[in-house]
């Protein structure tokens, strides 16, 4: 017996002494930035961890935001919750999107905002690609992280308030990262994401490579290398979740606009050269008729717009410049645009006019059921222009894109049935 | 409720146990908190589960009296209650079995985050009241109070995945004097193997899942996966089904080992074997034991000639395939494990000679990777979602897949974590080896391990084993939050 009271005391107190090592440090080190109230400036640069939807949703915790921006790293570095476009009486905002975020992770974090505190105004960017049956999940989300269960009720975790942030191996490697990396800011205190320098940046390359690129990396991810909005049973689950997400948001009295990303022609005429031009006009059409929908039930004041950004505009028309070194004035590559394209998408979803920025008048049109086909025939004559410039380099992504597709499998979204490639 | 969660290590179990005690103490009605605490456990997820577990226990029961009053009387009656019960058992087990097969294929094992209508725990449940009603016609168990009855079914160690355990050993044991006290030299034993079984499961198994998923998935998605994609699926999987299992069988077997109850072996170091036929004798020792007595020697066994032997084997192994699940996969891994046994059997008894006795070392070790090898191709149909992913992936694995370019798939290979694996599950010693020094205490047939472990590094209650076993905890704790559902838990 006394030997047997010995292995207990020495058992237990190893664990508690380790545990209380390993708990002192994370809350010292406070890798996920949550010990202390958030900054009161939402322009203050802090350090987050890689495990970003880990962090995210911790700070979330912590911030309660009343007003949020989500969808997919193209809204995480452009758009900018201190917008003067929003409400004043929403103090507390954040920018909630996450690299590769699919409708799903959209719709769980909008649910994990929401259960900390009721929203009043959100941003949906919404992203071609976040629509796809195969979009995988990110490999850090993961549902404990979020505060609800799948059907948005609330629920208490334990693991999420505590055990995540002092006693897991995943808070003892942030913690070790962020010793290592001497806190080097990645993002604002608001969420959006402190772009990487740019000093070596081959812009010619970034453009032309990333959207070749987001054909076989993001239209058609691995491992499926496929691109269905519905599945063979004709289900289309990612309207579903954004139906939920609409259906809640209307039901709480939440104002939510949602936008249709302003990416670059170049990735428009990867759509195209890929064969998945028809696709997205019908996803155009889709969103029209589900956001008609969800506008029937709700209130005349209520009503929830969709902004299109995309398009051959005079900003998603940027040329490429001659000189391969000279940076791009609204983009970083062909998907993501910067703060300053951002803030003036903000500008028109908002209605805010900002001495600087001035002729936006031209810049994205809400769509709806009456004006959608007008909106995509126009969308094709600016094309025609654009093409006449641009020819060269067209000419060059064409290239580019048809070599990347030379190893994907014709599939069927419809059947099993192995299909003759599209190109 | 799971034993790797915090629900369970830092609130349920501390309570459960200090409580029974103290009720113990007082002369309280003890067992009734034990039958009190499984159904509590049984229902943290899901409360309506404990109205099929309290049918199920009823029906039992009644069964078990109306035997008890038959005993007295000629055999066909109690030959009557057992069928009857066999029947219900089943036929309750094949309902829900049948009515998850179409849309819930591995979604608790393998994406903790869905969950499915199939009854937690009812595989076993069933499985623990055929034998009990099984040992009960044969007159090797009385038939106990209710109480103990409900307990010996529902004690939440072994609840969820077994081991199954024989009435007789579970009621010899409640019924002394000693079980209503604290048993000393039990505790250091029992927070062993929970650390040991907590850590193969949350730092061994869990982690290496993401590797298996990512090539299944890929695989069941369309990809075409490339040789070593395939591999490493293959040999993930391999490795964390052997942990999830070996982990689980160490933490029933510590839990029960806290309130002075010995559960019996479950796992044996199964990729040690030599051949499929030992493998059978050391994967899931209990579930094996239970399908020999109760479907093997019952239809025959070996006794009638190869022939029927062989039938018998398939047939035992189809079952446990369908038990696994209705669909076309189990049932081909079970097909397949019944060939390989016949073909097995029918080595040994053309080939008597050739035992291992006479085997040199290198002779072994052939044995013993063709062995690991097969097991591996036919994890894979187990671990498949469907027949044409598991072609697919035993194809990738044999080289006749042409025109697949490295990550083109975007599939997670862990390389370096398999050879880890492999070197605990083939060289290190298992529990069972570790603790040789206090089971012999109990048992002898656990001296038959003991050469093949140092003395010196057998497990004794001391402070270094403490600080050793506190570090393993601990690795475990940190990773908690991501750990998974035991696989077992959904069959």
């Amino acid at each position: 017996m006394k030997d047997a009271i010995k292995f207990i005391l020495v058992f237990k107190l190893c664990i508690l002494q380790v545990l209380l090592v390993i708990g002192a440090l994370n809350w010292f080190v406070d890798p996920y930035s949550v010990r202390r109230p958030p900054p009161e400036n939402p322009r203050q640069p802090i350090w987050m961890s890689k495990q970003l939807r880990m962090a995210k949703a911790l700070y979330v915790n912590e911030l309660n935001p009343k007003g949020i921006i989500i969808g997919a790293s193209t809204a995480q570095l452009a758009l900018d919750p201190s917008h003067p476009g929003w409400p004043n009486e929403i103090k507390s905002r954040y920018n909630l999107a996450l690299p590769g975020a699919n409708m799903y992770e959209n719709l769980r974090y909008y649910q994990h905002a929401r259960a900390n505190a009721p929203l009043q105004q959100v941003i949906l960017g919404l992203d071609f690609v976040a629509f796809n049956q195969f979009s995988p999940l990110s490999h850090d989300f993961k549902e404990w992280l979020i505060a609800t269960d799948r059907k948005g009720n609330a629920k208490q975790s334990f693991v999420l308030k505590t055990a995540v942030r002092l006693f897991s191996l995943d808070a003892l490697t942030a913690s070790q990262k962020k010793i290592f990396t001497k806190r080097k800011a990645t993002h604002w205190a608001n969420g959006r994401e402190i772009p990487e320098e740019t000093g070596k940046r081959h812009w010619h390359e970034a453009m032309l490579g990333s959207a070749s690129g987001f054909v076989t990396r993001l239209l058609l991810p691995p491992p499926s290398h496929r691109f269905c909005i519905e599945d063979a049973t004709g289900n289309d689950t990612a309207f579903d979740q954004l139906e939920t997400l609409l259906r809640t948001a209307a039901n709480d009295g939440t104002d939510i606009r949602l936008f249709i990303q302003p990416s670059h022609a170049f990735l428009l005429e990867s759509l195209r050269i890929s064969g998945y031009w028809n696709d997205y006009e019908n996803w155009e059409r889709k969103l029209v008729s589900l956001v008609a929908k969800i506008n029937k039930e709700t209130k005349p004041g209520k009503k929830i717009v969709l902004w299109d950004f995309s398009g051959y505009n005079a900003f998603t028309s940027e040329a490429l410049a001659v000189d391969s070194a000279t940076a791009m004035k609204w983009y970083w590559d062909s998907g993501h645009y910067k703060k300053d394209l951002g803030d003036r998408v903000q500008d028109r979803i908002f209605g805010f006019k900002h001495p600087d920025r001035i002729g936006l008048e031209n810049f994205g049109a809400t769509i709806d059921a009456n004006t959608i086909e007008s909106h995509l025939k126009t969308m094709e004559e600016k094309r025609k222009i654009y093409l006449e410039t641009n020819n060269k380099d067209i000419e060059e992504l064409e290239s580019r894109v048809k070599n990347a597709l030379k190893n994907i499998p014709p599939y069927d979204c419809q059947s099993s049935t192995p299909l003759k490639s599209r190109l | 409720m799971g034993f790797n969660s915090y629900a369970f290590i830092f609130f349920f179990l501390p309570l459960a146990w200090t409580l029974f005690y103290l009720i113990a103490r007082a002369n309280g009605p003890a067992i009734l908190w034990l039958v009190g605490a499984s159904i509590t456990f049984y229902a943290w997820n899901d409360p309506l589960l404990i109205s099929l577990m309290i049918v199920s226990l009823l029906i039992n029961y009644a069964l078990a009296l109306k035997m008890k009053v038959s005993a007295g009387k000629s055999s066909p009656p109690i030959k009557r209650f057992f069928i009857t019960g066999v029947f219900i058992n089943l036929t309750l087990l094949f309902f829900f079995k049948g009515m998850i097969s179409n849309d819930a294929h591995y979604q608790i094992a393998f994406d903790s985050s869905l969950t499915t209508g199939f009854p937690l725990a009812l595989s076993f449940m069933t499985f623990q009241q055929i034998l009990f009603l099984a040992e009960l016609k044969s007159g090797k168990t009385e038939n106990p109070d209710f109480l103990n009855y409900c307990l010996y079914m529902i004690f939440f160690p072994q609840l969820l995945a077994g081991p199954l355990v024989k009435p007789q050993h579970f009621f010899q044991q409640i019924a002394e004097e000693k079980f209503f006290r604290i048993y000393w030299n039990y505790i250091p034993a029992g927070l062993t193997l929970f650390s040991l079984g907590l850590f193969k499961k949350v730092a061994l198994a869990d982690p290496i899942a993401r590797f298996s998923d990512s090539a299944f998935n890929a695989a069941h998605l369309g990809a075409t996966l490339t040789t070593g994609e395939a591999w490493s699926g293959a040999l993930s999987f391999s490795f964390q089904i052997y942990f999830d299992l070996s982990g689980y069988a160490d933490m029933a077997m510590g839990v029960a080992l806290l309130f002075g109850l010995r559960l019996p072996w479950n796992f044996n170091s199964p990729y040690k074997a030599d051949s499929i036929i030992e493998f059978w004798r050391r994967w899931h020792m209990t579930l094996s034991q239970f399908a020999r007595d109760l479907i093997y020697i019952p239809l025959g066994g070996s006794e009638k000639g190869f022939m029927r032997q062989a039938f018998c084997l398939l047939t035992v192994m189809v079952l446990t395939g369908l038990w696994h699940g209705a669909g076309a996969t189990f049932i081909v891994w079970g097909a397949l494990h019944g060939i390989l046994l016949c073909i097995n059997h029918s080595w040994q008894r053309f080939f008597p000679d050739k035992t291992l006795a006479n085997q040199p070392a290198w002779g072994v070790w052939i044995k013993r990777f063709a062995t690991f090898m097969s097991l591996v191709l036919l994890w894979v149909v187990f671990r498949a979602e469907n027949m044409d992913t598991a072609l697919s992936i035993w194809k990738s694995m044999l080289g006749m897949q042409s025109d697949v370019a490295n990550g083109f798939n975007n599939v997670k290979i862990g390389e370096d974590r398999l050879w880890v694996l492999a070197a605990l599950a083939w060289l290190a010693p298992n529990s069972r080896e570790w603790m040789t020094r206090f089971f012999s205490a109990f048992d002898s047939s656990q001296n038959t391990n003991q050469t093949t472990l140092n003395k010196k590094l057998e497990w004794r209650p001391n402070e270094y084993w403490a600080a050793f076993l506190a570090m393993l905890f601990i690795v475990a704790l940190l990773q908690l939050p991501a750990s998974r559902e035991f696989i077992y838990l959904q069959f």
